[in-house]
């Protein structure tokens, strides 16, 4: 290494410090006694100036109302992650105890054909019915409450029964209160 | 999975992060707004288009964190997501319009008390360099906007899909082409 010039790519990564330790020496050592990779490395370092300020230069302030528009999104976020996780939840509980916990039926539509389900946000429409299945599960009134989801009436433990819709994906496509 | 966890104990957890999710949020745009509006900028983006990126990349960033997903660089994670959802935007055609670079970025880099030729030559080399830094390859550019931004390369290498030699590669590509397009 110190007979032969540093290649672009070294000094590259020595200006950027991205040597490994046994690179480091090696061509510490040789910028020591070559004036012509120093001065490469000068070269590479004032085009590196150069990209920093025109990168610098492309700043514009956010636009006044951008902070206050996310600050209002953010306040009215709907709770549907909740919901994700709620279902997600009910669903792994589901499956850690088994289907003799579980109350399959033959395979059911998709959520907008039963009236009764409330589709949930977000739910894709347009995904195939064929293995769907509707799970008992039970979900803490709280969750469904936070939700913006109607639950119905009626208090068993504070916790709402109610159908799910699960797709053949394993996403939970609409959900019905029983209580 | 963790099986002894209940519903609730889920949702309980959700909520008291909710509005702490929410402040950081804010406090992270503060933060990270003006390198991701460089970035989405150097990308192609109009000022307009990169604000509607970061939007919608600090509510997902909301979710992210509310969700309980581990962030262990969430600096990288926020630049990934801006940069997906400006692609997704324009492949979907909800954008119509990818601009160059407009030249209100050529702002000379020169000493302030250089004399007219001192700044003609300085306006010029700007010029050059702009124009040459716009030629490059798109993945040349994305890595030297990165790296302007200081991030180490094995990031770079994460936002980008590329390994990090790669990504050395790249950017010596890039220098070299800058190099001999101002000598």
């Amino acid at each position: 290494m110190s007979r032969e010039h540093l290649s672009t790519e070294l000094l590259l990564r020595r200006l950027d410090g991205e040597l490994t330790a046994g690179e480091r020496d090696a061509v510490e050592e040789h910028l020591g006694g070559c004036a012509g990779c120093r001065l490469e490395l000068d070269n590479l370092s004032a085009i590196s100036s150069g990209i920093d300020k025109y990168s610098a230069d492309l700043y514009q302030p956010a636009p006044v109302a951008q902070r206050r528009a996310l600050s209002a999104a953010l306040e009215s976020k709907p709770a549907r992650p909740k919901v994700y996780a709620a279902l997600a939840m009910a669903a792994s509980v589901i499956l850690a105890v088994g289907l003799s916990l579980t109350h399959q039926q033959p395979p059911a539509p998709v959520p907008h054909a039963v009236d009764t389900f409330i589709a949930l946000p977000d739910s894709n429409e347009s995904l195939s019915s064929a293995g769907a299945v509707v799970m008992q599960v039970e979900v803490p009134r709280d969750a469904v409450a936070l939700a913006g989801v109607p639950a119905g009436e009626g208090n068993s433990g504070g916790l709402v029964k109610a159908e799910v819709v699960v797709g053949a994906d394993g996403l939970a496509r609409a959900i019905r209160f029983l209580n | 999975m963790a099986p002894d966890t209940g519903i609730a104990g889920v949702l309980n957890s959700e909520v008291s992060r909710a509005p702490n999710a929410a402040t950081q949020v804010v406090r992270l745009f503060d933060e990270h707004r003006p390198g991701l509006f460089r970035y989405l900028r150097w990308r192609g983006s109009s000022a307009e288009e990169a604000d509607d990126a970061i939007q919608e990349t600090f509510l997902r960033l909301h979710t992210h964190l509310r969700s309980g997903r581990p962030d262990a660089n969430l600096r990288a994670w926020l630049y990934r997501v801006a940069a997906n959802l400006v692609r997704d935007d324009r492949k979907s055609g909800r954008r119509r319009f990818s601009q160059p670079l407009e030249t209100e970025a050529a702002v000379t880099w020169s000493d302030p008390a250089a004399g007219p030729e001192q700044l003609l030559l300085a306006r010029e080399s700007t010029d050059r360099l702009q124009g040459a830094i716009e030629r490059l390859p798109s993945i040349e550019r994305e890595c030297l906007a990165l790296r302007a931004e200081g991030f180490r390369y094995r990031e770079i290498g994460e936002i980008c899909g590329i390994g990090t030699s790669t990504v050395a590669d790249v950017l010596k590509r890039a220098f070299e082409t800058l190099a001999r397009e101002l000598s």
